[in-house]
């Protein structure tokens, strides 16, 4: 189905709301107000086309990096600060790093730290979703980083072997923390893996959220009509380093990010809405400015609340 | 003598190993041009070049394998493991592989080589970067474990793990990496399997190892005004067990307590108190005590996981109990 | 010629071997690689005695077609001193570094890894050998799979990966296992050349694995060989399932690899009818010599088994 105008702009919307958290969420890591963040900056047509459309009972399956499913699946930047100020008002009263949060009830179940762990995970969900009968789709997002791992092999494999409803959702950023994708990935390409477990590929622009969004609801339809799991490789970048904790910055060029950045993907979709005249100048400030006001507020809210007392260490250990 | 810090101690370690020994290679994810995730092995892709300082994809089962597959044909690899938290992944290599090619081939083939991980909470880094898992590796035979509490003993440790023919689990605490001491110059080996006293004392006797021995030794500070004087042994090889060494320190005071960061339940703390306990029972004036991190995954908000580091804060507390505990019972004795 | 004989070695131990299992004087898992025989043959012999080799749980094949004896082979399988390992291995976890043996293993896919680690130290030493890393169809859907052919890929390591496709993991057909019809079909993921061969033609298994061996020796780096063969015996010895279809077993039991060859070695008059005759009857022999001895050799004594937890000392010389 294509896009409407409606849609562009909640894309875009959502697009601009990751962007402005993940400004803020970095900034406020490298000034020492939490331990450690893993950026997403410049990766954010990935959630917001990915998550667009979705069913609440669609499960997300996510990776330490970015906190852009959740906001795409509704999960407040409140909560999401909380969560990484470690606040008492944190979904988890601030015992977890924000990167393993769950919202089942939206869809969201959390990431790992350890890369491609998450995999087997969400072909779990799929198998469970097949087994009660639902036509529901689980994503698993992933990175390039995951795809030489055992997990993802047996992950793959087990869901193409069962047709189970699954897209392999894998954010290319060519850099596996400092290491990059030549130097890791044996045949040099992740697409190209798909054959060998005997599904389709699709490797695409990462940055082009339009794009993103119609090749996974392809792919999302071939999964709920039982035909199984496709593997998408979307082709993007970050703009930051792996995470903001004691990191140094890797061996990568000025040239290299520059490129990248004169390809990103908000100004993209803005251009566009622009030009069609889907939005004025006007409108998208205001659009910012709403968007600027939330994650202050959030961040805000965040600072002044306080630490849950020692004892909520104790909770959740067992259901 | 030089002042370095525990990650430059380790550094220089390696240096000297895979200077005096072309087979001596390291392997690990982003060790390279990186540094390893705490710039401990910085500088060693320039002096010895891609073929003995490779990085690697994202895939532990292979590297531990491929470790463990290289030093069964003669080389002797030093495998970098960003988090003792993912080592669930290298597991089956290391614990059905490494440690029983030794014993499942009557003696016949070996495998030299250092596994080094980093463990231990304090950076509200969260759940699966803050574990401290020693009790997994002391439990399965053939490996030996090593947690080295100073620069000085991390460099002489790390030379002896090089050095030996047998799989050794190298648990360097994150803590510690910047924490700066005197070295010992040249090549000194320290060896494994051997505690060592890091302060006399008379009165109780505190066990511990890694991190936890700052602790004791700033609690042994704190007590030294109350006229409590702590005899601190650091156990640094937890398998092969310095039993001599621990029963000895425990007979000279009578009283002990032991130290870890790790979770209480299953801890290596239990196999030394139990070992306490069959062998030396009749020096004891009083129960012996554990001081460990609650039973519980490790909380990121700072607070949160300030509880779980609480043994830190209870460590003096616990000797001045001993200390009364054992008074009473020497009284109810007489 | 030596082939064959070999071959027989294999077939005759193994039966020999099923036949002492029934009377219980061969304790646990053991597991049998009648049908398989032109696989190990045919591999080792396109390979030197100096590259190495990494198996399965499914060993005694590879260890005797590697050299191994087999006296000292059958003195483990009954656990005594004399054993390849002194009685402390057993089947599925036999080690002979002497004839480049790096293990038999119980846990599948755990050998791919150790191969690529050979082949890497082969590279850390300045050594040019080749390592045959044998695995089944059941371990190509393990992650250890994955990471070891892309790591040898990457590193462009020697190494041979050998999938000795018998058609089942355990009761589960290969079929309901992978979407892919060929193990080799993974190859392309990792930009590997694959190669397919008849698992049950020694010679064709001989030239396949001579010319990657050659490949991988001349720094040109890894390749998949898929010999697709079958299981003649159960997958352990005491292993009741009925779970393949007897036509199926039948089938493959008209393609026996030994057959073929000596059907193939007369017509060709190689092979004498009285050689055919005396192949088998040679190798009976052996195998019972190795009885004989493994029956009467001595138990290690029980203190023996806190020794070999570690190696003794440090740096022995390499």
């Amino acid at each position: 189905m294509p896009l409407s105008v409606k849609d562009l702009k909640e894309l875009y919307r959502i697009m601009l709301l990751i962007r402005r958290f993940e400004e803020t969420a970095f900034e406020k890591a490298l000034q020492g107000a939490y331990a450690n963040y893993h950026g997403g900056m410049g990766q954010e047509a990935n959630p917001a086309g990915v998550c667009h459309g979705l069913r609440r009972t669609d499960m997300t399956m996510i990776t330490h990096r970015g906190l852009g499913v959740p906001i795409a699946r509704g999960v407040s930047v409140k909560d999401i600060f909380a969560g990484l100020y470690a606040k008492e008002p944190s979904p988890t009263r601030g015992r977890i790093p924000v990167y393993h949060m769950a919202e089942p009830s939206l869809g969201v179940l959390g990431g790992t730290s350890m890369v491609g762990s998450v995999i087997p995970l969400a072909v779990g969900s799929a198998l469970a979703t097949r087994l009660a009968g639902r036509d529901d789709v689980t994503i698993s997002f992933f990175g390039d980083g995951a795809v030489n791992r055992g997990d993802f092999h047996e992950g793959v494999n087990l869901a193409c072997v069962r047709k189970l409803p699954i897209v392999f959702f894998c954010e290319n950023n060519f850099y596996a923390k400092s290491t990059p994708l030549a130097a890791t990935t044996a045949g040099g390409s992740i697409v190209a893996r798909a054959k060998s477990y005997g599904i389709p590929g699709e490797r695409i622009d990462g940055n082009d959220v339009v794009g993103v969004h119609e090749t996974v609801q392809i792919a999302i339809a071939r999964a709920r009509t039982g035909e199984g799991p496709t593997l998408i490789e979307c082709e993007t970048y970050r703009w930051t380093p792996h995470s903001t904790a004691g990191d140094r910055e890797f061996a990568r060029t000025e040239e290299e990010l520059a490129q990248w950045k004169a390809k990103c993907p908000v100004m993209r979709l803005e251009k566009r809405l622009l030009k069609e005249r889907h939005m004025t100048e006007e409108e998208i400030r205001t659009v910012d400015e709403g968007i600027k006001q939330e994650v202050a507020e959030a961040v805000a809210f965040a600072e002044a609340a306080p630490y849950a007392p020692a004892d909520a260490a104790y909770e959740n250990i067992y259901a | 003598m030089t002042v370095m810090t525990y990650a430059e101690a380790l550094n220089e370690a390696q240096r000297i190993a895979m200077n005096d020994d072309p087979n001596v290679f390291a392997i690990g994810q982003d060790i390279g041009s990186y540094g390893g995730y705490y710039g401990v092995t910085a500088g060693l892709l320039d002096t010895f070049g891609k073929a003995r300082v490779m990085d690697t994809p994202i895939s532990e089962i292979a590297i531990t394998g491929a470790s463990v597959g290289a030093a069964l044909v003669g080389a002797r690899p030093i495998l970098e493991v960003g988090f003792v938290d993912f080592v669930g992944t290298c597991w089956d290599q290391i614990f059905n592989q490494a440690a029983k090619f030794s014993y499942m081939s009557g003696g016949r083939a070996r495998v030299p080589m250092v596994i080094r991980m980093a463990c231990g909470a304090g950076l509200a880094y969260g759940v699966h970067h803050s574990q401290s898992l020693e009790a997994w590796f002391t439990h399965i035979p053939g490996l030996k474990v090593v947690m080295p509490s100073t620069a000085d003993d991390a460099k002489g440790l790390l030379l002896s793990a090089i050095d030996d023919d047998n799989p050794v689990i190298f648990l360097e605490h994150k803590f510690l990496y910047a924490e700066k001491g005197d070295v010992a110059d040249g090549a000194q080996r320290i060896p494994i399997g051997r505690a060592a006293v890091a302060r006399q004392g008379r009165d109780v006797t505190i066990i511990a190892w890694s991190r936890a021995v700052h602790w004791a030794l700033a609690a042994a500070e704190e007590l030294a005004g109350e006229r409590i004087d702590c005899h601190v042994l650091d156990l640094r090889t937890l398998a092969p067990l310095d039993e001599a060494a621990v029963l000895r320190a425990v007979e000279k005071t009578g009283r002990v307590v032991v130290c870890h960061e790790a979770c209480l339940t299953g801890g290596f703390g239990a196999e030394v108190i139990a070992r306490v306990t069959e062998k030396v029972f009749d020096s004891l004036e009083a129960p012996p005590v554990r001081i460990a991190a609650p039973d519980i995954p490790v909380p990121s908000s700072r607070p949160l996981e300030n509880e779980y580091l609480r043994p830190e804060r209870r460590l003096a507390d616990a000797v001045r109990n001993l200390v009364a505990v054992s008074h009473r019972t020497a009284r109810q004795r007489k | 010629m030596e082939m064959l004989a070999k071959m027989h070695l294999l077939r005759a131990f193994d039966q020999k071997v099923g036949e002492r299992c029934k009377r219980g004087e061969i304790p646990g898992l053991i597991h049998l690689g009648i049908g398989e025989e032109a696989v190990a043959v045919g591999v080792c012999r396109a390979i030197r005695p100096e590259d190495k080799i990494t198996s399965t749980h499914r060993a005694h094949g590879h260890f005797l077609a590697k050299g191994g004896s087999p006296k000292a082979l059958m003195a483990e399988l009954y656990g005594k001193q004399a054993g390849c390992c002194r009685g402390k291995g057993g089947a599925m976890h036999l080690v002979d570094l002497k004839i480049g043996f790096l293990g038999a293993n119980g846990v599948v896919g755990a050998g791919l890894p150790l191969a690529v680690g050979a082949a890497l130290g082969a590279r850390i030493k300045g050594e040019n050998w080749v390592v045959a890393c044998f695995f089944g169809d059941g371990a190509n859907n393990e992650g250890s799979f994955h990471e070891s052919l892309n790591l040898a890929a990457i590193w462009n390591l020697p190494v041979v990966f050998l999938c000795e496709n018998n058609q089942y993991g355990i009761s589960q057909s290969i079929s309901t296992q992978q979407k892919v019809a060929n193990v080799a079909d993974r190859a392309a993921a990792y930009g590997m050349p694959s190669q397919i061969t008849d698992g049950n033609d020694v010679l064709a298994v001989f030239e396949t694995v001579a010319k990657a061996a050659d490949r991988a020796r001349q720094g040109k780096g890894p390749t998949l060989v898929e010999c697709k063969t079958y299981r003649v015996s159960e997958h352990y010895e005491g292993d009741q399932g009925a779970y393949r279809d007897p036509d199926e077993v039948a089938a493959w039991l008209q393609n026996d690899p030994i057959q073929r060859l000596e059907a193939l070695l007369l017509e060709r008059a190689v092979l004498s009818p009285v050689e055919l005759e005396r192949l088998p009857r040679d190798a009976e022999a052996m195998v019972n010599d190795a009885v004989a001895f493994a029956a009467s050799a001595p138990y290690p004594a029980p203190d023996k088994a806190e020794r070999h937890v570690f190696a003794a000392g440090k740096r022995a010389a390499s």
